[in-house]
């Protein structure tokens, strides 16, 4: 470090004498720093978004069309006109206007029911105290890393038993083993940056707790509950495992994930596949864009499980 | 009528109704008596004295008769509750003084009590209960009339099996390699893409928009596009690969490739989630850091050695921990992409086949048992291991 400084100090000597100085290290790497930079904003750039282009561009073309021009990156305007073809064949023949429901249904109860659970559970975690409180923290931290495979088989075989194996509350019980830990983890994270002066303070002037979760903490918390009450949806509209176990005998209440799924082991043309992806892919895509201001922060206060 | 159960059965049976009595007792104290604790310990009698007692005389005789008593329980104590918040009064003899620390108490349990009765139903209960299948010679076409809590066939035949199984040694090593190189090229990434985004540029908040897809996107539609991408017929890396002289190959099927397309996917979807916490935690290094190390005439991969990469140790720990848990038991990728073909077979996978190809619900549970544990055994050394680093 010292042998640095004094090489610059003579440096900066130097310069007030021409010839040119030989370029210094910082300079030199800042350069290459540079360099890199944009080769990587270039190189991750076309990694992520390109695949979603791509699916977007084959879903309008037609598998002919395809195995002739495998690298034609734009679809023709003829193609663009009837872009709609492909959609309606998904949504009509294959009906994933039927699993577009299912899948909407299913998420926002889910949806709603972990909001109603884990916002109390979390507020009493971070902070009530309680002789079982650590016990109940680390419970949140265990349930939220445990394999869903796990959970998966015995759940499969009680619901099987009961005779309720593909039913919409069994669906929603069975989603919220995913989003309900994570839910719980994603607040407590939360709740424990709010200070808790201000709610001291309105204790002291005599307000109930329960006011103080309504009035104070809750409107403090709506970017935390809005990314939660998001993650919970994408994870809930994404799943897979659980909709492959337990829904796979009974299509009338498939989601978008199986019945996607399932088209693919179909004599179906590939580029119809894409079409379905973009289906299930564009409501996540733009939910994201409209609050990614909450998300990525939430995303840090607690992660997704996935 | 009780004596046909096992005693496991019993005390589920009894624990069962203990909630489901308990619930509604501890509410109906909770708002009217202000005496939560003693709400729930007579909720608890209440819910195994009536279901017991129903069973016992056999009023409960079959599912749909347990779930009735159940709700006219809950009924019950709903009209109890709105009684006596007409009548002001509740049961007086229960009422006591309570400080402040107990009224909290009270608070907390009654906000925990739906969530960890959820919890405990879909989590722990399954957990247990996955223990005691792994533990018995059950297969799916028994499915309709197994009985749900017995020990009596107890076997250690499934276990055998799944450790004695020819493939067993492989898959689990190989489920380890994905795992960690999966896991190191995801944070890797990450890394990189943080100090890519870090400073300010034009288009700065798209890229960081952009950089999250592979993670959001549902994996259905993912794994899709990237089977086209890498199709050996019409793939666009294939006709790239073709162009530059090189060879067509099915990539996710060919033995030679598979494994490594199943790591590069893990890279490529996970990296956002590392990449999000690596770029939080390097936004709140302090400024002054850099700016001491650049007068000291630290150069810029010399600020990144020395201050930059150290400063993200503790996260890097965090997110190994976190992507290494969630990758070994992660199915749905793999499953997905190749399904377990051309040497990418991982545990979930075969324990996935055991229950639907060999129809074997005894060592699909045993096989869950077996990466559960192998999973707690990783994750305590390492939190040993890390924690004397730490020191």
């Amino acid at each position: 470090m010292a042998t640095t400084q004094t090489r610059e100090q003579t440096r900066g000597v130097a310069t007030t004498a021409p010839p040119r100085p030989p370029r210094s290290r910082e300079e030199i790497e800042t350069v290459i720093a540079r360099v890199l930079k944009w080769f990587f904003i270039i190189f991750f750039v076309i990694t992520t978004a390109f695949p979603f282009y791509w699916m977007l561009t084959l879903s309008v073309r037609d598998m002919g069309d395809v195995l002739l021009n495998p690298t034609r990156l734009f679809p023709t305007l003829d193609q663009l006109a009837n872009f709609w073809e492909p959609y309606q064949a998904v949504l009509v023949d294959f009906n994933f206007s039927l699993y577009i429901g299912n899948s909407l249904a299913l998420s926002v109860v889910v949806v709603l029911l972990t909001l109603l659970l884990a916002i109390p559970g979390a507020y009493a975690v971070t902070r009530l105290d309680f002789r079982l409180k650590a016990a109940m923290s680390w419970g949140i931290l265990l349930v939220y890393m445990f394999p869903a495979i796990v959970i998966g088989i015995p759940l499969f075989v009680v619901f099987s038993q009961l005779g309720a194996r593909g039913s919409f509350p069994t669906m929603v019980i069975v989603y919220m083993s995913g989003t309900l830990p994570v839910a719980l983890y994603m607040l407590r994270s939360y709740f424990q940056t709010i200070p808790a002066e201000l709610e001291e303070a309105a204790l002291i002037d005599g307000m109930t707790r329960i006011n103080t979760i309504w009035r104070i903490v809750l409107p403090l918390s709506i970017p935390a509950v809005a990314s939660v009450a998001l993650y919970t949806f994408m994870i809930a509209w994404n799943e897979f495992l659980f909709a492959i176990l337990f829904l796979t005998d009974s299509p009338l209440s498939w989601t978008l994930p199986l019945g996607l799924r399932q088209l693919d082991s179909q004599e179906v043309p590939r580029t119809m596949l894409m079409a379905g992806s973009v289906i299930i892919t564009v409501p996540v895509i733009v939910l994201f864009f409209f609050f990614e201001r909450f998300l990525t922060r939430g995303l840090t206060a607690g992660a997704v499980k996935g | 009528m009780l004596a046909t159960f096992s005693l496991l059965e019993v005390v589920i049976y009894a624990i069962v109704w203990a909630f489901i009595g308990g619930l509604p007792g501890f509410y109906l104290f909770a708002t009217i008596d202000r005496n939560p604790r003693v709400g729930a310990r007579l909720g608890v009698l209440v819910g195994v004295g009536v279901g017991f007692g129903a069973t016992l005389i056999g009023l409960i005789d079959s599912t749909d008769a347990a779930v009735n008593a159940a709700l006219l329980l809950w009924i019950a104590a709903l009209v109890a509750a709105l009684v006596m918040s007409f009548t002001h009064r509740g049961f007086g003899q229960y009422s006591r003084t309570t400080t402040l620390r107990q009224t909290v108490a009270d608070l907390a349990y009654g906000l925990l009590l739906p969530t960890f009765i959820i919890v405990i139903a879909i989590v722990v209960f399954p957990m247990i209960w996955n223990l005691v299948l792994s533990f018995r010679p059950v297969r799916l076409r028994d499915l309709p009339d197994l009985r749900l809590f017995s020990l009596e066939d107890f076997t250690l035949r499934n276990y055998e099996r799944v450790l004695n199984a020819r493939d067993f040694w492989p898959t689990l090593w190989r489920t380890f390699v994905y795992t960690i190189l999966g896991t190191f090229l995801a944070i890797l990434l990450g890394l990189i893409a943080a100090l890519v985004v870090k400073d300010s540029f034009r288009g700065r908040n798209i890229v960081r928009g952009f950089l999250l897809f592979p993670y959001i996107a549902p994996i259905v539609s993912v794994v899709l596009v990237w089977k086209m991408l890498f199709n050996a017929q019409f793939g666009l890396v294939n006709e790239i690969v073709a162009g530059l002289g090189g060879q067509r190959i099915d990539y996710l099927t060919a033995p030679a490739t598979a494994f490594t397309m199943i790591v590069l996917f893990q890279g490529w979807r996970y990296f956002p989630f590392a990449f999000l916490f690596i770029l939080a935690r390097i936004q709140a290094i302090p400024e002054d850091m850099y700016e001491a190390a650049k007068v000291d005439g630290a150069a810029p991969s010399q600020r990144l050695w020395y201050i930059t990469l150290p400063q993200l140790q503790a996260v890097f720990g965090t997110l190994f921990l976190l992507r290494f848990i969630w990758t070994f038991n992660k199915f749905d990728d793999v499953f997905l992409l190749t399904g377990g073909a051309s040497n990418t077979k991982l545990i979930t996978i075969e324990i996935f086949n055991q229950l639907f190809s060999s129809r074997n619900i005894g060592t699909a549970a045993a096989l869950a048992v077996v990466l559960a544990l192998v999973l707690a055994v990783v994750v305590s050394v390492y939190f040993r291991w890390f924690l004397v680093e730490e020191r």
